[in-house]
């Protein structure tokens, strides 16, 4: 293989697992917010 | 004192009173070192450059597959709790099931060894020497997987999970324990591999035989 | 630093920190790959294929980093009985498991245009291996615990044991290249390195590190928060069921 075409896909890996990990974490973070603020409402 | 020697005495007497485990390892060892041969070569010279790497491998996951029955009877008796409430030191505890099981492995290689050298074509130095390495590094290797059983031990699988976890520290004993014989084989002096083995066991029994009986202490303690 | 130990106290600050750091990370990032992509040379003797550094070595640095940081947190988590430095550790495991991935991705993608195959047994790439062996022991164990309260301790212990097993892993992997010693052509990063790679790479490595300590502390916060709605819900349960609350 050339060099650009592995060049490219070595950054898009990189890219796409730290978006990856982004995605996940913000997903679970907001999750448990909405979990949070539904619970707390209740018991008031 | 007192209490180590009943300890230990326990654990030999689970191991005479369950034979089964001695045969099933000597059978297991045995057959998978004869099936590569088979799956490898009859070649003389090859047999004899793989075979010392493929004893390790085995030796370690005959290690592997008997420790589960180092703790399996305790749990079920709930002996580690009992020990708990009576305060018994777990670092004998630990200790006497490392013996123990260093003991059967011995005695399984003892007799797996002479007929691995005649095997494989190995030379009787060459069997001296890797007995050698055996010796230095299996106390090691049985105390960071039963380390690794302690971790595990509040889950309820721990099969896999032993050896996924053990297997990042044990990788180095592997190399310098095939690196002796590989370096008797080259020509080369013995004494550099041979002292990062000991440098190894050293370091492996300062540190991890006080943490992993913590570890089975405060699985006892649930 | 006891400051910010309060869990309430670190929730108010990384809350107010998470958008900054997220800000800066992408800056970092976006200036780092434009010096990195655009405007460093090639090397004399690699060519183009140098660029892979910039992604490989930062994440492989983070990667032994991150380990450290892992059993740090450990290690005060054990003296002070201190939980959010457990929960610190414990969120960072997935993060230097994806860099450690990373590393080991372009690592392998920087062979293929070095030595001409996808896997050479480089004492360097093999002992990244390694640890992220070490990496999905940790996470196996912390999945199969669950959040069980005995889970933090065991996790500390493995952490602490295997930081003393880095140092090991990197030796013995280095003797047992030497002995059959194939080509090393990732060169070690001296400090010989021309100022003009120099910028690039230390932008990415700021960037990678921005990025982890942002998505560390959201993790955190999560957990934090989890927590937070459990206690509340066991609360409702005694003020539903008086006979509890006695």
């Amino acid at each position: 293989m050339t060099h650009p075409l592995l060049l490219s896909l070595a950054y898009a890996s990189c890219f796409i697992l730290l978006t990856g990990l982004l995605f996940k974490t913000y997903k679970k973070r907001r999750e448990a917010q909405k979990k949070f603020e539904n619970v707390s409402k209740k018991l008031k | 004192m007192h209490i180590f020697s009943a300890l230990l005495k326990h654990e030999f007497l689970l191991l005479t009173r369950n034979k089964e485990i001695f045969f099933t390892l000597l059978l297991f060892f045995g057959l998978s070192l004869f099936l590569f041969p088979f799956a490898l070569s009859s070649d003389a010279t090859l047999l004899k450059s793989f075979g010392p790497g493929l004893l390790w491998v085995i030796t370690i996951f005959t290690i592997l597959s008997s420790v589960e029955s180092f703790y399996k009877k305790d749990n079920d008796n709930s002996l580690l709790s009992f020990y708990y409430i009576q305060k018994t030191p777990f670092i004998l505890v630990f200790f006497t099931k490392i013996i123990a099981h260093f003991c059967l492995m011995i005695s399984i290689l003892m007799i797996i060894l002479p007929l691995f050298g005649l095997f494989f074509g190995l030379e009787l130095k060459s069997i001296v020497i890797l007995s050698a390495s055996l010796l230095l590094g299996t106390p090691p290797l049985i105390t960071l997987i039963h380390f690794a059983i302690a971790l595990t031990l509040s889950t309820q699988k721990t099969g896999m999970l032993v050896l996924v976890i053990v297997l990042p520290f044990i990788i180095p004993i592997l190399i310098f324990g095939v690196g002796t014989v590989t370096f008797y084989e080259t020509g080369q002096t013995l004494k550099q591999p041979f002292m990062f083995m000991a440098a190894i066991f050293l370091f492996v029994f300062a540190f991890v035989p006080w943490i992993a009986a913590y570890a089975l202490k405060e699985s006892a303690r649930q | 630093m006891t400051r910010f130990a309060n869990p309430k106290k670190f929730y108010n600050l990384s809350q107010k920190l998470i958008p900054i750091l997220g800000i800066t990370t992408l800056l970092f990032f976006a200036i780092g790959l434009y010096f990195a992509l655009f405007h460093s040379p090639a090397d004399y003797q690699q060519g183009e294929s140098v660029r892979m550094m910039y992604i490989h070595v930062p994440a492989a640095w983070f990667s032994t980093l991150i380990f450290v940081f892992m059993a740090t947190m450990s290690g005060v988590a054990f003296v002070w009985r201190h939980p959010l430095a457990d929960l610190l550790a414990q969120e960072a495991a997935l993060i230097g498991a994806i860099y450690t991935s990373i590393a080991l991705i372009t690592g392998s993608l920087w062979g293929k245009l070095a030595w001409g195959a996808y896997w050479v047994w480089d004492a360097r790439l093999t002992s990244v291996l390694i640890l992220l062996f070490l990496y999905i022991a940790y996470l196996a164990l912390k999945q199969s615990m669950q959040d069980k309260p005995i889970a933090s301790k065991m996790l500390r212990l493995l952490a602490l044991i295997g930081l003393l097993n880095i140092p090991i892993i990197k030796g013995s992997v280095q003797w047992w290249t030497t002995l059959h010693q194939p080509p090393s052509i990732i060169r070690s990063l001296g400090i010989s390195i021309h100022m003009s790679m120099l910028i690039p790479l230390l932008l990415m490595a700021a960037a990678f590190g921005l990025f982890f300590l942002t998505i560390l502390l959201m993790r955190t916060q999560t957990r934090l928060l989890n927590i937070k709605t459990i206690a509340l819900l066991k609360k409702q349960d005694q003020l539903d069921d008086p006979s509890l609350a006695a």
